[in-house]
């Protein structure tokens, strides 16, 4: 009976042995080739010994962000759409199109169509900032020569105006990605119409934020999705990139505003507490009483 | 002395059942408030929030807080009002016919009560609970970040010098700042983004045609270059925001 007890004591051991060991071996069979092929290719964050995985990532998004802001001239469309949430609690997508023409470092043109039909016109030239609205037969312009960077920021920061991912089109784009970006990963490899592309998630502090960067010698971004988490209802704003043409036909008058006749000036909201006082200055083209 | 217990029995159920009926009617009622409210299609929605501003960095903008919501939300709480004041007074007139006991009368306008101080208190408890979620996600935000930071691949702190400019990008800064200078300077109005002590309402601009965002059909006169648009005592003058061109109360150009 001892014996008996014995060899099924040592029948069990050796098969639990065995197992573990195999079990271990067949892990490393798994994880290697993972870990290899993610620290090669970079495309997939898997296990703990994807280290510089996050560097890969950070390349990339480095090396699109340097690519756009280093890019001379470039014309691109794009397609976006961003929740509201209304009072109600219901959240509601409004979307627009867009028609971005920028051209280092003064000229920048921006035509965009809302969901409602609604059409508005931003346009820089190396001095003036414009904005109309040809439905409303209205503009609004304010000088500010400096380039591109100083314009854009100017319009959004002290002019309070809208311009969705008006930092994709400043030179100083890879700079603030980097100061912002509090941690960033790889989230996969995908193909997006075609095309192998890097799918990145960074956060900010305030917003959390996704892009997909094609592989290849041109790493424009074809999507964008910016989680605001902080915002109520943590709103998303959608962005998708078509027909990137780094040599656009570019005429001078792209950039310049010449107001239509019968068109009327009017300030940005910010330049309200001054009207009074100063007025709008545009002799030619403003217009009389109704 | 038999019959008076069967009557007081009687008018206690006679109540009951007139209290039962009363708070059907203002379920009723308010759910008939509530359909109504929804039903605000065709422009009633606000366009402008947090994500319509496509920025890399995000305020703390409220949802739906925008020219159009501020108009929306005035007429929306006049309409709340209205409704209110009608259900007091259907109330009354069914009291007034009603040889029911005082314990029903007091019960129903304490009901009013309620009901109004509820639907006032709302917006504020809704304000509230925003902005307290707000700071919670910030906190949050921050700790897990510091939390993280260890970490492999979670870039630094931002060691840069150029604080000024952050989050340049949005709106919502901007649009405060805005309201600050204006108010100052013109007195009286919100800029974009009523604060919520405001109770100016922002009037969407009108098709080209006509003066159909303005509360009435205005004199209109230039002065500096500038159209004002004046209705009685009040002027306004059109100017461009984030949300787009808007009928903005200013004083008197002259």
């Amino acid at each position: 009976m001892k014996t008996n007890k014995q060899s099924i004591l040592r029948t069990a051991l050796c098969v639990a042995v065995m197992t573990t060991i195999l079990g271990c071996s067949e892990k490393a069979a798994v994880t290697q080739p993972d870990t290899l092929a993610a620290s090669e290719a970079g495309s997939r964050t898997v296990a703990k010994p994807a280290v510089a995985e996050p560097a890969v990532a950070k390349d990339i998004l480095k090396r699109m962000a340097e690519f756009l802001a280093k890019t001379p001239r470039f014309s691109v469309n794009l397609a976006d759409s961003y929740e509201v949430l209304q009072e109600s609690g219901q959240k509601i997508e409004f979307g627009e199109n867009r028609k971005i023409i920028v051209s280092r470092p003064n000229g920048l043109r921006v035509e965009v169509e809302h969901s409602d039909g609604e059409k508005h016109l931003v346009q820089y030239d190396g001095k003036e900032i414009t904005t109309f609205s040809p439905s409303q037969n209205v503009y609004a312009q304010v000088s500010k020569p400096g380039g591109i960077d100083n314009a854009v920021m100017y319009f959004l920061r002290d002019l309070g105006m809208r311009l969705p991912l008006a930092i994709l089109l400043t030179s100083r784009f890879p700079a603030e990605l980097e100061r912002r970006t509090q941690a960033l990963d790889y989230v996969e490899k995908t193909v997006i119409d075609g095309t192998p592309t890097h799918h990145l998630a960074g956060r900010t502090e305030t917003v959390d934020y996704q892009v997909w960067i094609p592989e290849g010698a041109q790493p424009l971004p074809l999507r964008i999705v910016l989680t605001y988490k902080n915002a109520v209802g943590q709103p998303t704003f959608r962005a998708q990139f078509s027909d990137w043409n780094l040599a656009p036909g570019i005429q001078d008058n792209q950039f310049t505003f010449t107001p239509p006749e019968g068109t009327r000036k009017i300030a940005f909201l910010a330049q309200l507490p001054n009207l009074a006082r100063e007025g709008i200055t545009n002799p030619e083209h403003t217009g009389g009483q109704k | 002395m038999n019959t008076k217990p069967y009557l007081i029995v009687t008018a206690i159920a006679a109540t009951i059942v007139l209290l039962i009926g009363s708070v059907n009617d203002a379920v009723a009622r308010g759910r008939g408030g509530g359909g109504g409210g929804g039903s605000r299609g065709g422009g009633g929605y606000s366009r402008s929030g947090a994500a319509a501003s496509g920025s890399f960095s995000s305020g703390s903008m409220r949802a739906g807080s925008s020219a159009a919501s501020a108009s929306g939300t005035s007429s929306r709480s006049q309409a709340a009002q209205t409704s209110a004041t009608n259900r007091a007074a259907a109330q009354q007139s069914r009291q007034s016919t009603s040889t029911e006991n005082q314990a029903q009368r007091q019960s129903a306008s304490a009901q009013n009560q309620a009901q109004r101080q509820q639907s006032s208190s709302q917006n504020v408890e809704t304000r509230q609970q925003a902005a307290t979620n707000r700071a919670q996600s910030r906190q949050q935000a921050a700790q897990s970040y510091q939390g993280a930071y260890p970490a492999g691949g979670y870039y630094p702190a931002p060691a840069y010098g150029y604080y000024d400019d952050d989050n340049w990008d949005d709106g919502e800064v901007a649009a405060v700042a805005i309201g600050a200078a204006a108010l100052g300077a013109v007195g009286g109005y919100a800029a974009g983004q009523p604060s919520d002590t405001s109770t100016t309402t922002v009037y969407n601009a009108p098709p080209p045609s006509g003066s159909a965002g303005l509360p009435c059909t205005p004199n209109t006169t230039v002065v500096k270059g500038v159209t004002y648009y004046q209705c009685g005592s009040s002027w306004y003058t059109q100017a461009y925001g984030n949300s787009g061109v808007v009928y903005m109360p200013v004083s008197a150009p002259y």
